[in-house]
């Protein structure tokens, strides 16, 4: 019987399919395409979650701002103020440059203060949004954190104001 | 054993380093993603374990209906959130599900309560005018009643499920007085703050007097 004779092409096919043993490769190698996966992996991951993280700022162990939750154009972002002092008053206050504050406040007895956009507002313009943080001092002393505001995630170059709809 | 075993195995768990260093496990950054600033532990974890109960209500504008709902967390915390009732859930303004997963409050210490004072401003695309201070939290188990009451304004509040409670009133000028009703001992008053002017602080925010992150920390 006559042998069958590959074509060049078949000759790539199987060796595109591993039918043919592959080269030997170096153990070293392995661990450096191991390291490679691991970086990448890692980097994709804190590109993809650059939209949730990132929000909260740090200050005095104080974490606070502007929280966007999934999307940083959607309309439903947090103004958070995790203060967790004892005898300490938390607050928070949520809004945009255009229609002020939908609403302000402040924590008793709780680390955290937390408004929603949608629970006040309608229409809430994220890429102008506004945070307010403080967390004062119960007994009158200096504030743990001294009140001042946050800006949108993305600078508030733009509006994207969620339709009432 | 193929050849191609140990790579799988090698890819995989390269992939799951990754991910673990990505979401700060290994390097022991805070559950909510943090700031990554200094490693700070962030807020607690809130997403809901099992379904969240309306356990208080209170009237608002518009035949709305204010709710707090309570739940548990994975690590068991008692965890409430306040929101518009609709159909027994908590919903946003939009009728959609308030996503209590980053929304939801597992920080209440109620000694004897834990409260959250709101001042909120009127909403301008709804009806009739929605100016009101709501105050919502939650009481100790001996806690019967909470009356709020901001100038003359007053409401009282029964704590339900959780201690959960909720009032709102007109917007009014002064402290915050709350009286307890307990069952254990005599009515206790704790004065709190006013809540924070919002005509005030948009005052200030239409002129640049409040002070941005910019000037004060990363």
């Amino acid at each position: 019987m006559r042998a069958h004779r590959r074509s060049p092409r078949e000759f790539r096919l199987s060796q595109a399919m591993g039918v043919r043993a592959a080269p030997r490769v170096s153990s070293r190698r392995w661990w450096k395409a191991a390291a490679l996966t691991v970086l990448a992996s890692a980097a994709v991951l804190q590109i993809a979650g650059s939209a949730q993280a990132g929000h909260y700022h740090n200050v005095n162990n104080i974490q606070h701002g502007l929280v966007h939750g999934s999307s940083d154009s959607d309309g439903a972002f947090f103004s958070r103020t995790y203060g967790y002092y004892f005898g300490s008053y938390n607050f928070c206050g949520v809004g945009d440059y255009d229609a002020g504050y939908y609403a302000t406040a402040y924590s008793y007895n709780a680390d955290l203060c937390s408004l929603y956009s949608y629970t006040y507002y309608r229409a809430p313009d994220e890429c102008r949004g506004v945070s307010y943080n403080r967390v004062q001092n119960q007994n009158g002393g200096a504030d743990f954190l001294g009140e001042h505001l946050h800006d949108a995630h993305s600078p508030p170059q733009y509006s994207c104001r969620v339709s009432a709809a | 054993m193929s050849r191609r075993g140990p790579v799988a195995a090698i890819a995989v768990a390269a992939t799951v380093a990754g991910v673990l260093i990505a979401t700060g496990a290994v390097f022991g950054q805070g559950a909510d993603g943090g700031s990554g600033e200094t490693g700070a532990v962030g807020p607690p974890d809130s997403t809901p374990v099992g379904r969240p109960t309306v356990a208080a209500r209170a009237p608002a504008h518009a035949g709305r209906q204010l709710a707090v709902a309570t739940y548990r967390n994975k690590d068991g915390r008692v965890c409430a959130a306040l929101g518009l009732e609709n159909n027994g859930e908590l919903r946003d303004r939009r009728g959609r599900a308030l996503p209590l997963d980053q929304g939801g409050d597992c920080t209440m210490r109620p000694q004897p309560v834990a409260v959250q004072v709101i001042q909120q401003a009127n909403d301008p695309t709804t009806p009739g005018d929605e100016r009101s201070i709501i105050v919502w939290g939650l009481a100790a188990k001996d806690v019967s009643g909470v009356d709020a009451a901001v100038g003359d304004q007053h409401q009282t509040a029964t704590p339900g499920r959780d201690g959960a409670f909720v009032a709102s009133l007109a917007p009014r000028q002064g402290q915050v007085k709350l009286t307890l009703s307990r069952t254990s001992q005599a009515p206790e008053q704790i004065i709190l703050p006013a809540p924070p002017d919002i005509t005030e602080l948009n005052r200030r925010l239409k002129d640049g007097s409040i002070p941005s992150d910019e000037t004060t920390h990363p």
